[in-house]
């Protein structure tokens, strides 16, 4: 691995017994990188559920029937609640969880035309793709879709995650995710079957996908390989890419949104 | 006038902050991660890696805090001892 030899002893010696299948429950008594590396993937997460539900409840004019509001404000929730649990696995490397929450705007987002790419821009630890605004709903519908579906991805890359409690909740919010997928690809479904929608839909596609597919990390990461060595997760960032691209292509395809 | 610090609430003592600064401007001392004042020059390296913002923490001061007061925190001080913050200003 690229970066261990920058890895303080205790790290060396945890990077060894996870390398040997141990796991790990307590991140207290875990090495300080380790902890570094957790943290920064629950915050990234739970950032993420945050800004998510909070845009998803500021965005419940949008959809067309009060069925689709009622499942909105039901996914916003949910997202919250998501959030709320891996907040509470966090809080136990002693930060403290509510002041974290207050100390950061989860409703900001920024202009349509920005471009971030891989860059950091803000304190909270949210996927980039949640700095930019829905505007519309076909807007919503592709985005909750894309979006679902790179958080399923990685919620499967870390059912397996050697630090077991995450691999727990892990394995219980992954079923939720899904559902949230299910809702965005339904209401593609339906909505598509409109040429005027199917056009809206397409625009929403094309400003998205990049912005999403930037969500998956960037490749040859060394701080992935990190990941990688202490069994954090299990796929490189451009394996899940891959496979979110052909899961994209696919499903956008059959739904005539983008043609060969 | 402004005194970059770590906050102890946010902080998860992973060191990131300590290997990522290039002048050597902060300590581990008594398990607190403290900034040392006259070192700092602010260019943020700290921040870019903390994984919790806790290193994003800016306090107005009238007078800068030693590492070994800082070592003492478990809140910011604005909230344990106004002794240096502005309240002696007034």
């Amino acid at each position: 691995m690229e970066t261990v030899s920058a890895l303080s002893e205790s790290d060396r010696s945890l990077l060894a017994g996870i390398s040997e299948g141990k796991s790990v429950t307590n991140l207290q008594t875990s090495s300080s990188k380790y902890r570094e590396l957790v943290i920064g993937i629950l915050l990234q997460c739970a950032d993420s559920e945050m800004a998510g539900g909070l845009g998803f409840a500021a965005a419940l004019s949008l959809p067309p029937s009060l069925a689709e509001k009622t499942a909105l404000a039901r996914i916003a929730y949910e997202k919250l609640t998501l959030a709320d649990k891996t907040y509470q696995l966090a809080a136990q490397t002693g930060i403290n969880i509510d002041k974290y929450i207050a100390s950061h705007c989860w409703e900001a987002r920024l202009g349509r035309s920005a471009v971030l790419e891989y860059k950091r821009i803000s304190a909270d630890k949210r996927l980039n793709a949640l700095h930019f605004p829905i505007e519309c709903w076909s807007d919503l519908i592709v985005f909750t879709y894309m979006m679902a579906s790179v958080a399923c991805l990685q919620l499967e890359d870390f059912c397996s995650s050697s630090f077991e409690p995450w691999s727990e909740l892990a394995s219980t919010h992954l079923p939720i995710e899904k559902s949230h997928k299910e809702f965005g690809l339904s209401a593609l479904r339906k909505a598509s079957h409109s040429e005027s929608e199917l056009t809206a839909i397409r625009l929403s596609f094309n400003y998205w996908y990049e912005k999403v597919l930037a969500c998956c990390g960037p490749p040859s990461s060394v701080r992935n390989a990190l990941f990688l060595g202490f069994k954090l997760k299990a796929s490189k960032n451009e394996d899940i890419a891959k496979r979110w691209q052909a899961e994209m292509a696919e499903t956008f395809a059959n739904l005539n949104v983008i043609v060969d | 006038m402004q005194q970059h610090v770590v906050d102890p609430e946010m902080c998860i003592q992973c060191s990131a902050c300590e290997m990522a600064c290039p002048l050597k401007a902060i300590a581990c001392i008594a398990g607190r991660f403290c900034v040392d004042f006259e070192k700092c020059k602010g260019c943020a390296k700290c921040i870019e890696d903390c994984p919790t913002a806790a290193c994003d923490c800016f306090i107005e001061v009238a007078q800068s805090y030693t590492q070994m007061e800082q070592a003492e925190w478990t809140v910011l001080p604005v909230f344990i001892d106004q002794s240096k913050g502005l309240e002696d200003e007034k």
